[in-house]
């Protein structure tokens, strides 16, 4: 346990100058000034105050300027962007190792290499938590700035809890970008994937059976795809997500620990 | 406090037995076993591409052997396990965290190493002669101060066993020199054990205690670097006017000699230290010696010799 928690610190000393950190928060906290602009928007003249795509959007998941509907964004936000810049995360950590050419240091050592991978999983969850959770502050800010009608304690507990899930569901999806970084010994591989997993998630979401293909469900569980979506949703819909988180984890630690590091 | 491993004397530090690492239809190691004492500088020559990195990525488990064995302190080396309490170790070029000061990429091995005493950074700055770039962040470090910061992060723990991968890559003239004295200062004054790759033979004869030439993944050559003189071909070397006449002169003298283009060479001790006798007795014959020399074979022409045989 000491030895996990040295590797945890050392993670944070590895990551204490990082520049990619305050670009993923700013690029993450695009989506509730977004949203905010589309509530101000939808507040002075309802649909007829947006245009082009934002109006039809709106129209179909029936937004309305109230808390509901910017907490609703902001879940949708986290189960589409996430997986863009959660994977964009993943990418980094795992792969600068090979980009900055320290990689070769890490497998030589007392500590085990599981415990090295363990320490940067977790500093991911803890990046992708504090980015949801600024995310969450940033919103609720501009909410109460904006003055939205609608809020209650049952309304922000609901959405807050598909918010969080929405979150647990993509960090789980990203451990395959990790084994993506360390197979492809870099961050270029990873991200081609984040990008490909992206588009793929879109498509197949758009076919209808997204409620299959793990990178298209948290979007439809944040309700990007609408309720009758959402509705398709089932158990297995879940179990595909865990399966792939678990498969993407111990990947990554079984590739370290067996394959050769060139 | 680290586990570390007790050395009995005369111990192997590094033994493998006939290591070989396939690539496909290339061989990159082929049947090598090597045997390297507590105490040894042991150099590890080869010209580029012959299997030194791949040689060191196998004793550092980076890789696995297709067929061989390895061992560190006579016992495999497995992975997270005490053994590498006493190893340190550099491949190919010393890279670090560029966005980190030199004194902040210290502290990321120093925790991943598990050690406790802080004071072990600051003595490693200080041997390396970091100081001054103590807060410098290794992107903007020169050349030979990445270099020595590599080594700064594999000496940090004292290891019982440096492997290292071309150390003087990069350094300047004063910096090889110093990194030269640092290395045999650990060997002599801390008894650690040291394998060090390079491909500059003269360089690694200054340093080594024994020398191994890998070539085509295979070990040609081993040598003890006090034999080494020994092996270099020195020869007296003459022209003449008349090189078929001072032959049977010299062959009438006693002196064997053979011919190499127009020129007449001597191989024997008694030839080459008395090459004033030779030049009287062809005067004496009035074939007085156009050019008349002693030729000693650098050490890169040795190793090139040896690579060809």
């Amino acid at each position: 346990m000491k030895q996990q928690i040295l590797a945890i610190s050392a993670e944070f000393i590895k990551n204490k100058h990082s520049q990619i950190r305050w670009v993923t928060f700013i690029a993450f906290a695009l989506a509730p000034i977004f949203g905010g602009v589309f509530m101000i928007l939808m507040k002075d003249g309802g649909y007829e105050g947006l245009s082009g795509a934002f109006k039809s959007k709106a129209v179909m998941f029936s937004f309305e300027a109230n808390w509901q509907s910017f907490l609703s964004l902001l879940s949708q936000a986290v189960g589409i962007g996430g997986v863009l810049i959660f994977g964009f995360v993943a990418s980094w950590l795992f792969g600068r190792e090979y980009s900055d050419g320290t990689a070769k240091d890490l497998l030589a050592l007392p500590i085990s290499r599981a415990k090295i991978l363990n320490a940067k999983f977790i500093y991911y969850v803890i990046w992708c938590i504090a980015l949801v959770i600024s995310n969450l502050v940033l919103g609720l800010i501009l909410g109460f700035l904006i003055q939205l009608d609608g809020w209650s304690t049952t309304v922000f507990i609901s959405n807050l809890k598909i918010y969080f899930i929405t979150t647990v569901l993509i960090i789980l999806l990203n451990t395959p970008i990790a084994f993506f970084a360390i197979w492809g010994k870099g961050y270029l591989t990873p991200l081609g994937i984040v990008a490909l997993l992206l588009v793929l998630a879109q498509i197949i979401g758009a076919m209808g059976v997204g409620n299959y293909f793990p990178w298209s469900v948290p979007g439809i569980y944040s309700g990007s795809g609408g309720e009758e979506l959402k509705m398709q949703l089932n158990e297995m819909s879940f179990i595909l997500i865990i399966l792939t988180g678990i498969v993407g984890y111990f990947g990554t630690i079984m590739w370290w620990k067996y394959s050769d590091q060139k | 406090m680290n586990q570390v491993t007790f050395i009995e004397d005369n111990m192997n530090i590094i033994q493998t037995k006939n290591l070989t690492k396939r690539y496909g239809d290339t061989i990159a190691v082929d049947n090598v076993s090597i045997n390297v004492k507590q105490g040894e500088i042991y150099g590890f020559l080869g010209l580029n591409g012959a299997g030194k990195t791949t040689t060191i990525r196998l004793l550092l488990g980076l890789i696995k052997p297709d067929s061989g064995t390895c061992k560190l302190f006579e016992k495999e080396p497995k992975q997270a396990t005490k053994i590498w309490n006493d190893v340190g170790y550099l491949v190919e070029t010393p890279y670090s965290y560029p966005n980190l000061s030199v004194i902040e990429n210290l502290e990321v091995i120093f925790k991943l190493r598990g050690l406790s005493d802080k004071s072990l950074i600051d003595e490693i700055i200080d041997q390396l002669k970091l100081t001054q770039y103590k807060n410098r962040k290794e992107k903007n470090l020169s050349l030979g101060n990445k270099q020595r910061l590599g080594l700064a992060k594999a000496l940090i723990h004292k290891p019982k066993l440096l492997i290292i991968d071309e150390p003087i890559n990069g350094l300047d003239p004063a910096g090889i020199v110093e990194i030269r004295e640092f290395l045999k200062e650990l060997a002599e004054n801390h008894n650690t054990t040291i394998f060090l790759s390079s491909h500059i033979l003269s360089e690694i004869a200054k340093l080594t205690s024994r020398i191994g030439i890998i070539h085509n993944g295979a070990l040609i050559k081993e040598i003890k670097s006090s034999e080494l003189h020994e092996q270099i071909i020195k020869k007296l070397c003459i022209t003449t006017n008349n090189n078929e006449k001072a032959i049977k002169i010299l062959n009438e003298k006693g002196f064997k000699c053979t011919t190499n283009n127009e020129t007449i060479e001597l191989l024997r001790d008694e030839a080459i230290n008395s090459p004033e006798e030779i030049a009287t007795t062809l005067v004496q014959h009035h074939i007085p010696p156009k050019k008349l020399y002693v030729f000693e074979e650098d050490l890169e022409h040795y190793f090139l010799r040896i690579i060809k045989e």
